[in-house]
């Protein structure tokens, strides 16, 4: 059935029964699922994923922490790979040897780094001098010297030199601020990619984390932008990145994270969400799918845990909604991004 | 039929029909030898299609099948004749210049989009031979106006036809039907469709809707079976196109010609122009002796169409009465509006009622995009029960309604009556399996079960009705190892690769 | 007649598809080296350029692929463009130009290899042309492949950027194919509206093209974030109190209405016709002050409306002998009309009053706690 029938889809509820395994975490197959992934040098699927490895290492990295698990993976051989990925000309980070620096990765580096309390075995200053170079007199961010334009890159950028703490002295944030509510949309008070781009939940994260991290959450129309996200939750727990679109776990931690910044988290059903993400466990192989029944990927195991974590889920550390990493890493930095109360 | 050819079948199939043809089909495929003939000389029997000129024959020298034929012409005989009339274009000496362009069908029918046909030919695979054209409006007559209704969301957001308030009645109406299971609603048990529909207090204009072209009732329709319409019309929505119906491209008679192709891919042989002579039993034996243009054939099973039957053996089937009545008309103006006939206009169906909903008729109006008629031109198909041997005066009802009104500029009419046999089930008298003549239905729901249950009484339940045929790239011959890799099955460019590397290494 | 044949089981379709993959990883590790080797050397031709379509047909999100391609394309339209100018100025080659020359003279000569021998070769600039045709061909297929591949997209646009005689109206037809296979792809959409852009098309003909796409299908959200973009334009509200002129709102309302009586679980017409019905686009009437105090260390106050904004709003404390700035003023509430400010210093005995955009409040000293305060009692705001 497509939209022009008179009754619409199902809205991707869980059609079949909760299967006894999916109602709680299977968190040892989990954990053995991310160790296993990062030594499957001769699969295909992951060879064919190598540009954006050093996220991948990223999303291991964080959901084994979350986890308690950090010690499986082989921190001096994680750091050296970081540290082989980092452009000596601009000072970004490559996803892995042979390609090229981007924003999207430097963040995944530094993230990395601040986890394993290891920023000094880089250049942080290349790393600032690369962000800074890619700010545009409006105020936006190029992804890497080829000019593409998006909010996800001015996230990339703050959440970089807030982990950095260089935020304040390099770039121009009044500008930034400026560029990035250039992109909220009157109709929803969400955030497209771009000016007048149609607001999506991936985005709002961005946008909301960008605002969290630079102080200026009072910026938000919270309840407009609260009902457009809580609105994305369905019959079946799940969420989805805009209006009539399928539930996908991504989504799920993408909208939680920023009903959590905004103070909002109580607007959607916290019970029904947690039901929606366990779903989408692989219970033999471990691992998150998007959405129930789908082969299981890192991307979707780290917002998966990430979720269960912003939920509560016990024997999960906590994790921060703004910038995606445990909270005692924050802490440990004393780094206080913004989050409105209730 | 050449000398050569074997004289045992396991099946001998005679008529073309579409229900012979599903059965000879399913029967080839299923590995039977299958000879398929029919004393015609063209495919279909009472279901094929045809030019202008040789509908016209057949009009003239009735059949077994058809009968009571008449046509008139209405336009100009020439130009020289129409010289002063400048507007009319069409001549009967255009038309039939353009004889070929034409696709009359003896059976016209529409298919629901998730209806059994579909079903079969997509499970079969055979839907690789037919093309189709979604059925473009849904009508009913409202004041004698050609109305369409809305089938979709987007139909029923869109139509001016409906208020504010009436389009939230009509989707929730539909949405309770959708959503309507048999446990529900046990108070409309035994009651009639119309009392439920009355209960949802709807407005007229939507009780017409539902009534005329969604469910398909008149007012003594049960509950039961108003609710199963509704849903098989729902069911069939969004599938292809905005109405739940197709409409076979070229038309009808091209459906009986696409199981004949199956059959002949999975060998079976064909004969037209051939017709059953005669048949025995063999002696000591279960084998039929079939006798056709002078020669004996034996055969295991025998299936007939029942105008096809030879004269000794006709009897025991009954006698050929009027089935149905029908009309053909060609025009060189729509029913209907400009918006009904956007762009020159598609399929339209419409279903009629006459003497307070006793009797009913089916339209279904075709422009040049059903590939059935030169551009500029539209045939109307009409289809009622027959009650007389008098096709015209069947339809006059059902004509006046249409005609008089909405005055389109009619260039050709044509009538005749097809039969079928009074006692439609396989007599006990001779082993031979007697299939069922068309009957008046929409889509092929009775035909395909006449078409299966004759096979399941052929060759049991446990073989399978036209299963899927495969893909030519799922098939590997025996003998090679199935899990190997085949080289030409990788795409171009990595194969030119792969080899380069090979020299490299 | 037939050779016995029988179809794949699923357990020999997998061994088969694993083999596949082994000898799919093998050519892209053999391409991938191919391509580093010859970047690092400098050889960008038309071989790296092959060697790029191979793996971006099967995975375009490998963005440093896309950079390389880029890199090649610079390179040869570099070349191209000196060529021309060459060929401007000066129509006897000089010793100078010589490699230059050579390069030109190859190329040439390959393209009347490939071409008609009788014909004359491809002018500069139509290689030029074919130089870009060949990135949006190759953009166009890798979007076949992920409609939403954010690098394809990008790729496409930078190609159209290089290019000045770029052909904005075959773009907005790719657009208008693409939302047919996909009506809610965001990417189709932002493309849209800078194809749209670039070649000038009427806002009102985009606005017709959403009316279309909403009559399709009114859940199309993406349809009606579009025309909301519109609207304002076309039919802008002079008093700035609703989105769109009064008639307009009209026609949009009954419409959304309509979507809504149709099917009320539609949420993109809840949303839409929320905007309506909200205020206007980005007003910018500027924040009322209606209640101030301030103690020598901390500010708070009360504004008529919510301001999202405290930064436009310069409020100073203003004295004969000093004008003090506040700023850094937070929130106080979820509404935004209560905000504080922490970091002052101020010597509360002064005889102060308070500006901000033009409103000019005199303050008094609190009998309490000696802190300054004003009050506009609400029947006194605004004349």
């Amino acid at each position: 059935m497509d939209f022009t029938t008179f009754v619409k889809p199902s809205n991707g509820g869980v059609t079949t029964e909760p299967h006894s395994d999916t109602t709680k975490l299977q968190f040892w197959k989990h954990v053995e699922y991310i160790e296993n992934h990062g030594k499957q040098e001769d699969d295909y699927e992951y060879c064919m994923t190598e540009f954006l490895r050093m996220s991948g290492i990223f999303w291991g990295v964080t959901a084994l922490d979350i986890m308690g698990q950090l010690e499986r993976l082989d921190r001096n051989s994680i750091i050296e790979f970081v540290k082989r990925c980092q452009c000596p000309i601009s000072g970004g980070f490559a996803p892995c040897e042979g390609h090229d620096p981007h924003l999207l990765y430097t963040l995944s580096a530094v993230q990395v780094l601040c986890t394993y309390e290891a920023l000094d075995t880089i250049d942080c200053d290349a790393v600032v001098r690369f962000v800074v170079g890619l700010q545009q007199p409006d105020g936006s961010f190029f992804g890497d010297k080829w000019g593409e334009v998006d909010t996800r890159f001015s996230f990339c950028a703050v959440a970089t030199l807030t982990l950095l703490k260089r935020m304040e002295q390099s770039i121009d944030v009044e500008k930034a601020v400026k560029f990035v509510m250039s992109c909220c949309n009157q109709t929803d008070g969400g955030f497209g990619s771009k000016p007048g781009a149609e607001s999506h939940a991936g985005l709002i994260y961005c946008c909301v984390g960008f605002l969290s991290l630079t102080q200026r959450l009072h910026l938000l129309d919270v309840d407009k932008l609260g009902w457009w996200l809580c609105e994305r939750q369905l019959p079946s727990g799940g969420l989805n990145g805009r209006p009539e679109k399928l539930p996908d776990v991504c989504y799920s931690w993408w909208v939680l994270s920023s009903l959590t910044i905004m103070g909002r988290l109580h607007w959607i059903s916290s019970e029904k969400l947690q039901q929606f993400i366990l779903s989408c466990q692989d219970t033999e192989t471990g691992g998150f799918s998007d959405r129930t029944g789908n082969m299981p990927d890192i991307f979707h195991t780290l917002f998966g845990i990430g979720g269960l974590s912003l939920l509560g889920h016990s024997g999960l550390k906590a994790i921060n909604p703004t910038l995606c990493m445990p909270q005692y890493i924050i802490d440990r930095l004393e780094i206080k991004p913004q989050v409105l109360s209730q | 039929m050449s000398d050569d050819l074997p004289e045992e079948f396991d099946l001998i199939v005679v008529g073309t029909g579409f229900t012979e043809s599903c059965i000879a089909a399913a029967a080839s495929r299923i590995g039977k030898t299958v000879l398929h003939i029919d004393a015609n000389e063209y495919y279909g029997d009472a279901w094929s299609s045809f030019n202008l000129e040789a509908f016209n024959c057949l009009l003239e020298q009735p059949n077994f099948t058809l009968r009571n034929g008449s046509y008139i012409w209405h336009g100009p005989e020439s130009k020289e004749e129409n010289e002063e009339m400048e507007i009319v274009s069409w001549t009967r000496e255009t038309l039939l210049e353009k004889s070929r362009r034409f696709s009359l069908d003896l059976s016209p029918r529409v298919a629901y989009s998730d209806g059994e046909l579909v079903k079969l030919l997509i499970k079969s695979n055979i839907c690789r031979y037919a093309e189709f054209r979604a059925v473009d409006h849904v009508c009913i007559l409202s004041n004698d106006e050609l109305v369409s209704v809305p089938c979709s969301r987007s139909d029923v957001f869109n139509t001016k036809m409906l208020t504010m308030v009436e389009k939230r009645m009509l989707m929730k109406f539909l949405t309770a039907c959708n959503d309507y299971k048999e446990e529900d609603e046990l108070s409309f048990r035994g009651r009639t469709f119309l009392e439920y529909l009355q209960a949802q207090r709807v407005t007229d204009k939507i009780g017409t809707c539902v009534m005329q072209a969604i469910a398909m009732c008149d007012a003594n329709t049960s509950f039961e079976v108003g609710m199963q319409r509704t849903n098989r019309f729902l069911g069939s929505l969004g599938r292809y196109g905005n109405t739940p119906f197709l409409f076979p491209m070229y038309g009808s008679g091209e459906l009986p010609q696409c199981f004949c192709r199956l059959c002949a891919v999975f060998g079976g042989v064909y004969c037209l122009k051939r017709s059953l002579d005669g048949i025995t039993q063999a002696e000591q034996s279960n084998e039929l002796l079939v006798s056709s243009a002078g020669k004996t054939l034996r055969a295991k099973q025998v299936v007939c169409a029942p105008a096809q039957l030879p004269a000794s053996l006709a009897r025991h089937y009954g006698e050929l009465k009027p089935h149905i009545s029908r009309g053909l008309f060609i025009a060189a103006s729509p029913l209907g509006n400009e918006e009904l006939n956007k762009g020159g206009g598609g399929v339209i169906l419409l279903r009629l009622l006459a003497e307070e909903g006793a009797r009913e008729a089916c339209l279904l109006q075709l422009a040049h995009y059903s590939g059935t008629c030169p551009e500029g031109l539209y045939i109307f198909h009409l289809t009622t029960p027959a009650i007389s041997e008098d096709p015209s005066a069947d339809l006059a009802a059902f004509t006046a309604q249409l005609f008089q009104a909405n005055a389109p500029q009619i260039l050709y009419s044509a009538y005749f009556t097809l039969t079928a046999q009074t006692i439609p089930k396989t007599s006990t008298a001779m082993p031979i399996c007697c299939t069922a003549a068309p009957t008046y239905e929409l889509d092929y729901d009775a035909a395909i079960a006449n078409a299966r249950d004759i096979f399941d009484k052929l060759y049991g339940e446990a073989e399978e009705f036209l299963p899927r045929a495969p893909d030519p790239e799922e098939i590997v011959v025996e003998g090679e190892d199935p899990s190997a890799l085949r080289e030409h099955s990788l795409p171009e460019d990595l194969r030119a690769q792969l080899q380069q590397m090979d020299i490299a290494e | 007649m037939h050779g016995r044949v029988k179809v794949r089981t699923t357990e020999e379709e997998r061994e088969r598809k694993k083999k596949e993959q082994v000898l799919k990883m093998r050519a892209y590790r053999a391409a991938m080296t191919r391509i580093q080797i010859k970047r690092s050397s400098g050889e960008l031709d038309d071989e790296l350029l092959n060697l790029t379509v191979q793996i971006l047909l099967r995975n375009p999100d490998v963005s440093t692929l896309w950079n390389i391609r880029r890199e090649c394309v610079l390179a040869k339209t570099a070349q191209l463009q000196q060529a021309m100018q060459a060929q401007e100025k000066a129509p006897a080659p000089k010793a100078s130009e010589q490699t230059e020359k050579e390069e030109e003279e190859k190329e040439q000569e390959q393209a009347k290899e490939e071409g008609d021998g009788d014909k004359k070769s491809a002018t500069y600039s139509e290689q030029l042309q074919t130089v870009y045709a060949t990135e949006l061909d190759l953009t166009e297929q890798c979007l076949m492949v992920n409609p939403k591949s954010y690098n394809s997209w990008h790729h496409r646009c930078w190609t159209l950027e290089q290019n000045p005689e770029a052909n904005w109206q075959r773009e907005l037809q790719l657009c208008n194919k693409y939302l047919k296979f996909d009506e809610r792809n965001f990417h189709t959409w932002d493309y849209r509206r800078y194809v749209s852009a670039k070649a000038a098309v009427p806002a009102e003909q985009e606005l017709d093209f959403c009316t279309e796409k909403i009559k399709v299908n009114f859940s199309n959200y993406s349809s009606w974030h579009h025309r909301s973009l519109l609207l304002p334009k076309l039919y802008p509200n002079e008093l700035k109190e609703r989105p769109m002129s009064e008639q307009k709102l009209k026609q949009e309302l009954e419409m959304v209405l309509t979507a809504a009586f149709t099917d009320p679980n539609d949420s993109s017409a809840w949303f839409y016709q929320r905007w309506l019905l909200g205020g206007g686009v980005q007003r910018e009437e500027s924040a009322e002050i209606v209640a101030f105090r301030c103690w020598p260390h901390k500010a708070e106050l009360a504004l008529k409306t919510s301001c999202p904004e405290m930064v436009q709003l310069k409020i100073h404390l203003i004295s004969a002998q000093n004008s003090l700035e506040l700023d850094n003023w937070l929130p106080m509430d979820a509404n935004k009309t209560q905000w504080e400010c922490g970091s002052i210093d101020l010597h509360a005995n002064s005889n102060y009053i308070l500006e901000s955009d033009g409103q000019r409040l005199p303050l008094s000293v609190h009998p309490k706690d000696e802190s300054l305060y004003c009050f506009v009692p609400p029947h006194s705001i605004s004349t």
